[in-house]
């Protein structure tokens, strides 16, 4: 039977090796894993961003011929004028164009995502009501145009909330939750879009 | 193996068996080349000219123009089948994500175009359904399947082509190789088994109190931690000199079958240690035993932990024979234009 004897300093060594392989499995790994979640986070709150900002672009577009043949009483007009004045996170020039703020939180964006949603209906609205606001052709491509830009807009609620939920859920799994702790990670709140912005904005023609 | 080193493998073998996630088929559709017509609607000397073009495409821009034709679908939601089927296959090269997949399903007389992130600038969505309208629909209203295919395939790549032309789309592709991070989970593993490995070394030394193991006849020096054998007096006696006798060096010998204890005191010291001495025939040596497990639990580890690694990238993708050879890497954010005929 052997009996074995370890010089001190292979000992030592070993300790200390496992030590700095300990540090890295246990505390790096699971803290850049949280790092590169949250900036997956941030990034799909970006797409969010840039297609909300795509839609108030063509309510842009639209504005100008809108409002023209609109009847300056009428409560659709009265309504988008209301909602154009003032959406939290979003600025208006002088020429009335929409731009969302660059710095906008996600709440921001989910007021402007609701606001913009109602003005798109409303033009809807006024588009169907007012026949000379254009031919066939330009309301059609006005139909296409609305169902991409929505369809990318829910795309980009979809994996914004896919992103929230691997992050939340990572930073409270133990041991997650301990190094999430004490480096100042938060949960982060699911991005709600109103039950109407939910649905992209069924245009009919008659 | 005896069974404490199975039962010891167990838990080890589920790390091999972790679920792998597995995401609803049923909305991604199967792309066998550039022209897939599971409906079998066009002649397929229509269908090599396209294929060739398509690849020729590829080859030159990058671009990945890709049309699914499908009897119909399990999923009516067109929109949603072009888009996760567009990213599981990555359409389009990965740094100009100029990818583009065409859906029809005729039972259904749905279509749509998915259009990567990277052409939205020139395949905006009115010009996508303005594409179909022009080139597609009329044919297919009349069932010239055939012909509307080819008539939009064409159509499309020369719009991609004229932007590309213009200045408005980008066409550089760079092949950069991504830098590899030192991939820190992977010690996890492997610093477990250092442990473990200079755990199990360490209690093979022998400490006072602990179990030497002897075959009958036997003869060994005994090494004990903290008695030193050479240098001081040391009192050393057997508690069955029957089974176990021992010398003053430290010699012991092993004479037959049982269980006994060999004393160890030092002169000046009032602490009197034990020593378990276990004789018994043939018995498989221990250090064998407690090596295969180590190893087990290695290579269960490292094995559980690169299989889970690889399963995070995606799935793999499905080749044609010098066709469509698998997606490029690019991606779609539901942009695109669709409608019936």
């Amino acid at each position: 039977m052997q009996n074995r004897k370890f010089p001190k300093w292979s000992i030592a060594l070993v300790v200390i090796g496992v030590i700095v392989v300990l540090i890295g499995g246990l505390f790096i790994a699971p803290y850049n894993n949280m790092i590169s979640l949250e900036e997956n986070v941030t990034t799909k709150e970006a797409n969010i961003q840039s297609s909300l900002q795509s839609r108030l672009d063509k309510i842009n577009e639209l504005m100008p011929s809108v409002q023209g043949s609109m009847d300056h009483e009428s409560e659709v007009y009265q309504e988008i004028t209301a909602l154009r004045s003032g959406i939290q996170g979003v600025s208006i020039d002088e020429e009335g164009n929409m731009t969302i703020d660059s710095n906008a939180s996600a709440s921001e964006l989910e007021q402007a995502d609701q606001a913009s949603s109602q003005l798109l209906d409303d033009i809807r609205i006024a588009i169907e009501a007012y026949p000379d606001l254009g031919s066939t052709q330009l309301m059609s491509d006005f139909m296409t145009s609305v169902e991409g830009i929505e369809n990318r807009l829910s795309v980009a609620r979809e994996e914004y909330n896919e992103a929230v939920q691997e992050y939340n859920t990572t930073i409270r799994k133990f041991p997650n939750n301990l190094i999430a702790g004490i480096m100042g990670f938060e949960s982060i709140d699911p991005y709600e879009a109103s039950d109407e912005a939910q649905e992209a904005p069924q245009v009919s023609f008659e | 193996m005896n069974i404490r080193n199975t039962l010891a493998l167990v838990p080890f073998l589920f790390f091999l068996l972790c679920p792998l996630s597995v995401r609803a088929q049923e909305s991604i559709l199967t792309i066998d080349n550039y022209i897939t017509d599971h409906a079998n609607v066009i002649d397929d000397s229509t269908e090599q000219e396209l294929n060739e073009m398509g690849a020729r495409f590829e080859e030159e821009t990058g671009s990945q123009v890709v049309f699914i034709i499908e009897s119909n679908l399990e999923n009516p939601d067109i929109r949603k089948v072009a888009y996760e089927t567009f990213n599981h296959y990555e359409l389009g090269d990965k740094d100009l994500d100029n990818g583009v997949l065409f859906i029809a399903s005729i039972d259904d007389r749905l279509r749509y175009m998915e259009v990567g992130r990277g052409l939205e600038a020139v395949l905006t969505d009115i010009t996508s359904q303005h594409l179909q309208t022009d080139y597609l629909v009329p044919s297919f209203q009349d069932e010239n399947y055939t012909e509307g295919i080819e008539s939009l395939y064409t159509h499309t790549i020369e719009t991609i082509e004229s932007g590309i032309s213009e200045g408005s789309l980008k066409t550089e592709r760079n092949q950069d190789a991504s830098a590899a991070a030192i991939d820190w989970s992977a010690l996890i593993p492997i610093g477990m088994i250092l442990v473990l490995i200079a755990f199990v070394a360490y209690q093979k030394r022998i400490q006072p109190s602990s179990t030497i193991v002897l075959q009958p006849e036997e003869t060994t020096e005994l090494r004990v931690r903290g008695y030193d054998f050479s240098q001081e007096n040391i009192l050393i006696s057997s508690q069955d000199s029957r089974i176990v006798s021992v010398e003053p060096s430290g010699k012991i010998h092993a004479h037959k079958v049982g269980r006994t204890k060999i004393f160890l005191q030092r002169l000046e010291s009032t602490k009197k240690d034990y020593i378990n001495v276990v004789v018994r025939k043939n018995h498989a040596s221990t250090s064998r035993d407690d090596d295969a497990v180590l190893e087990a639990m290695l290579w269960g580890s490292l094995l559980s932990s690169g299989r889970r690694r690889r399963y995070m990238g995606g799935f793999p993708r499905s080749g044609g024979f010098g066709g469509f050879r698998g997606g490029g890497g690019g991606s779609s954010r539901g942009g695109g234009a669709g409608g019936s005929w």
